[in-house]
């Protein structure tokens, strides 16, 4: 089976800087792969070139086959990536129906009541602004805006950084549900390891800009040793 | 650095030979130049090393032609007997130096008015100044002050008169030359590095104590009584003041010689002011109304391509052997 | 006396809408591109020589109110691609540039139709009755036409999908860009907006002024006081800058000579700078 999204030799970085030095990586639609490894080898970095927010030098990035290296990012997220940014990002000063809708608008999408829901705290909250809601229902907010969109994958960057550890368990339960009901493809950059390994059917670990390790589901359980080995400081 | 001293030597002594080569009536016209290029320096200090880019500097130019005029002419109230050119070339400076010190005060205190706003006051100033003074009868109203005589070496007036042309263009030369090495020192020297601290970035150097503020007013000040100074001279010579020389026309002419000729660089836009007002007096007749148009589209360019202005690249090739970087 | 105040008040009225008319455009494209446009007023002379060329082809007001703004936002557009588009985050360099653009313009219709001014007709000539006084029904229609502009652009901004995808790329560009909104098109769509807007305000006010090369900058200059006054970055601020600059200006301009009316607003913008720094200057931010 072909892979929803295929990267092959991606390059890029900020100036002359190249902080990413070939990344080969997959996502099958359904399938949920995490990208781990310390801090500074290029986990976000690779996000956002995928994004197209930085721009690739090199290297192929292939949804369903079609071709996205070098588009601008709003063409990649219209050919069906979602963004879920580091920190959120969510658009303060809008309301979380704004903000909703602006999930949708780039794709022609209007705002449907299945999204809502999903989320029944987004439900109740829709007229508020986006900025008084709490972490975890902002990051909730952002998964949902990005939803808005349609996607076929969707980039989530560290989702569960600075919500309270009671909500992380509800939080990898809606992304399972994502990815198994909508087949849609999720690609994770995690820094907790536990959620990670629960979730992920495949573990990606990045050294120096280039994916060093790869471990399929099956093999997890053995290769828990050797992961920490390489994530440890 | 030595090269470029060098190459600044090379300039000011070819402009101090260059009037044993070329006709009389062309000498005075330089002469003139001169005085713009003086002007043009003025605004090199404000816009390339304070970052205020002043849309309106013709303000104290035409402050300081008027000042000098009404001085010479004998027009102040209560100083009739006293048309002294000395008066009137310190009155040329310290008028223009007040009001940018009373426009510092409002424009520059508090968060103070960043880049565009300033630039839009400023112009709104001259603008506004021009009206005024056509409507002044003091000032001769639109058709200005006819008559200012020349500069008088006298105290009082009298004395030998500075009316021969090539006199009159070494002493122009000799000022702009005085306030070039003036303002390379002062530019050199720890206050210098702090008015170009204000255009790199004016919240980090107040995070570090200085009083941006202060240093803005002081500066602009600074390059106001420069401005006032060749508006003055410039009276002098062309015996004649119009609401012309303070409004929005000159204002705009002084920008495009300092962006052309190079706003980073005082000596780049003197020759900017020198050169393209030379230019023009030669195909003005020729392009007409199409000078104007060219040299609007040539700003364009320099703005998007050629920041550092053509004069400023000029010299800096010449001095280091090689394009300069851009900042 | 109170014919006398009714006048007065609907002349400031009159100039006040006149100013948010021409400044509208201003605003939006500062609000959302972060470029201080000094070639607006140009722009709003290409309006004013659009109805030029109209009725001197024979065309009627109506056409050039409809051509004129369109024409305008084309250059408009054309200066984004070719211009503008390389300013972004380059505060001053972008005011220079646009100035540039100006005195480009400006130069460009003296060489083709003259520095001379020239006249052109009002669609009517009908004089209202007010309490006694005469009043031209054309300079009701001008006020008319900067009430809907004003109304149309709150509609636009704060009750379409087009607007909220503009306040979204206004408040964060790279994520309203991953969430599929065309940023770059949404910038040469706002700067020939804006264009557009001045060329109406062109053709609009034309028939009551003196159509001249130099007319671009007699009202550019109320026009960035009004939004320098308001408060830059939204559009209630050059509706509140408008009324504030446009009123004093035609209030003192009735009792003193229009010259120190344009002193006193201006003092009085410098004024309000001085005295409140947060509100009216705290949104100038570079983009990026």
């Amino acid at each position: 089976m072909a892979a929803l999204l295929e990267v092959r030799g991606l390059v890029a970085g900020y100036g002359g800087a190249r902080i990413l030095d070939g990344v080969d990586l997959a996502v099958e639609a359904g399938g949920i792969t995490c990208l781990l490894g310390r801090n500074g080898t290029g986990k976000t970095t690779t996000l956002k070139a995928l994004m197209g927010l930085l721009p690739a030098t090199a290297g192929s990035i292939r949804l369903g086959g079609q071709e996205l290296a070098g588009l601008p990012a709003h063409r990649i997220a219209r050919a069906g990536i979602g963004w879920v940014p580091q920190g959120r990002s969510i658009f303060a000063g809008f309301s979380v129906e704004e903000n909703l809708v602006i999930g949708g608008l780039g794709h022609g999408a209007r705002l449907d009541d299945g999204l809502l829901e999903r989320f029944p705290v987004l439900a109740e909250r829709r007229r508020q602004d986006a900025s008084t809601l709490s972490g975890g229902e902002q990051q909730q907010l952002a998964i949902a805006r990005a939803l808005a969109g349609r996607p076929r994958l969707l980039l989530l960057d560290e989702p569960t950084e600075g919500i309270q550890p009671s909500l992380v368990d509800r939080l990898a339960e809606t992304l399972a549900g994502i990815a198994r009901e909508d087949g849609i493809g999720l690609l994770l950059v995690e820094q907790n390891l536990d959620l990670a390994l629960g979730l992920a059917d495949r573990v990606l670990v990045m050294e120096k800009g280039r994916i060093e390790y790869v471990v399929e589901a099956a093999g997890l359980a053995d290769a828990l040793p050797a992961l920490e080995a390489r994530l440890s400081i | 650095m030595k090269r470029q001293r060098l190459v600044q030597g090379f300039v000011w002594a070819g402009l101090a030979l260059l009037p044993l080569f070329i006709g009389e009536w062309q000498v005075l016209q330089l002469a003139q130049f001169l005085t713009y290029g003086l002007f043009a320096m003025s605004l090199a200090l404000a816009w390339g090393r304070l970052g205020l880019l002043s849309f309106g500097q013709a303000l104290f130019f035409g402050l300081g032609a008027y000042a000098m005029a009404l001085a010479t002419m004998g027009r102040l109230p209560g100083l009739e007997a006293w048309p002294s050119s000395w008066l009137g070339l310190a009155l040329a400076c310290l008028v223009p130096w007040s009001v940018a010190q009373l426009l510092g005060f409002f424009l520059f205190h508090g968060r103070g008015l960043r880049g565009a706003y300033f630039g839009i006051t400023m112009l709104a100033l001259a603008v506004l100044a021009e009206r005024l003074t056509q409507g002044a009868g003091w000032l001769g109203g639109l058709n200005g002050l006819i008559g200012v005589p020349p500069l008088a070496l006298g105290l009082d007036g009298g004395g030998p008169v500075l009316f021969d042309a090539l006199p009159t263009y070494w002493v122009m030369l000799g000022v702009a030359f005085a306030v070039f090495v003036g303002l390379e020192a002062l530019l050199a020297s720890s206050r210098g590095l702090a008015m170009t601290a204000v255009r790199e970035n004016e919240d980090r150097l107040g995070y570090l104590g200085y009083d941006v503020a202060a240093i803005k007013r002081h500066g602009f000040a600074l390059s106001a009584a420069i401005a006032g100074l060749a508006g003055g001279l410039f009276a002098s010579q062309f015996g004649f003041v119009s609401p012309k020389l303070i409004g929005f026309g000159l204002s705009a002419e002084v920008l495009i010689w300092t962006a052309l000729g190079g706003r980073e660089m005082l000596l780049a836009a003197f020759l900017g002011a020198l050169l393209l007002s030379w230019t023009e007096t030669v195909l003005a007749g020729l392009l007409g109304a199409y000078w104007l148009l060219a040299l609007a589209g040539l700003l364009v360019l320099s703005v998007l391509f050629f920041e550092r202005g053509f004069v400023a690249g000029i010299l800096t090739f010449i001095a280091e052997g090689r394009r300069p970087g851009r900042r | 006396m109170g014919a006398d105040l009714v006048l007065a008040l609907l002349d400031a009225a009159n100039f006040v809408l006149a100013i948010i008319l021409v400044a509208m455009g201003l605003m939006v494209v500062f609000g959302m591109m972060r470029i201080i446009n000094m070639a607006h007023g140009e722009l709003f002379l290409l309006g004013a020589y659009a109805l030029l060329v109209v009725q001197g082809l024979g065309g009627s007001f109506w056409l050039a109110l409809v051509l004129g703004p369109l024409a305008v936002g084309l250059v408009g557009w054309l200066l984004e691609v070719l211009v503008i588009r390389h300013l972004y985050g380059r505060v001053l360099d972008s005011i220079l540039a646009t100035w540039g653009l100006s005195l480009l313009i400006r130069q460009a219709v003296i060489l083709w139709f003259g520095p001379q001014s020239k006249v052109v007709a009002a669609p009517f000539d009908l004089r209202l009755d007010i309490m006694g006084q005469p009043f031209p029904a054309y300079r009701l229609f001008i006020m008319a036409v900067s009430l809907i502009v004003i109304l149309f652009c709150f509609w636009l901004f704060h009750r379409t999908r087009l607007g909220l995808a503009a306040r979204a790329t206004i408040a964060d560009r790279a994520t309203a860009e991953a969430m599929g909104i065309d940023s770059r098109g949404l910038d040469r769509l706002t700067f020939a907006f804006g264009a557009g807007l001045a060329g109406l305000a062109g053709v609009v006010m034309a028939p009551l002024l003196s159509v001249d090369p130099q007319m671009g900058l007699g009202f550019l200059i109320p026009a960035f006081l009004a939004i320098l006054t308001g408060g830059a970055g939204e559009l209630m601020g050059v509706v509140t800058g408008g009324v504030v600059v446009g009123g004093s200006q035609s209030l003192v301009a009735r009792v003193a000579s229009p010259a120190v009316a344009e002193l006193v607003v201006l003092g009085l913008a410098i004024l309000v700078i001085r005295l409140l720094p947060n509100g009216l200057v705290g949104h100038f931010r570079q983009r990026r």
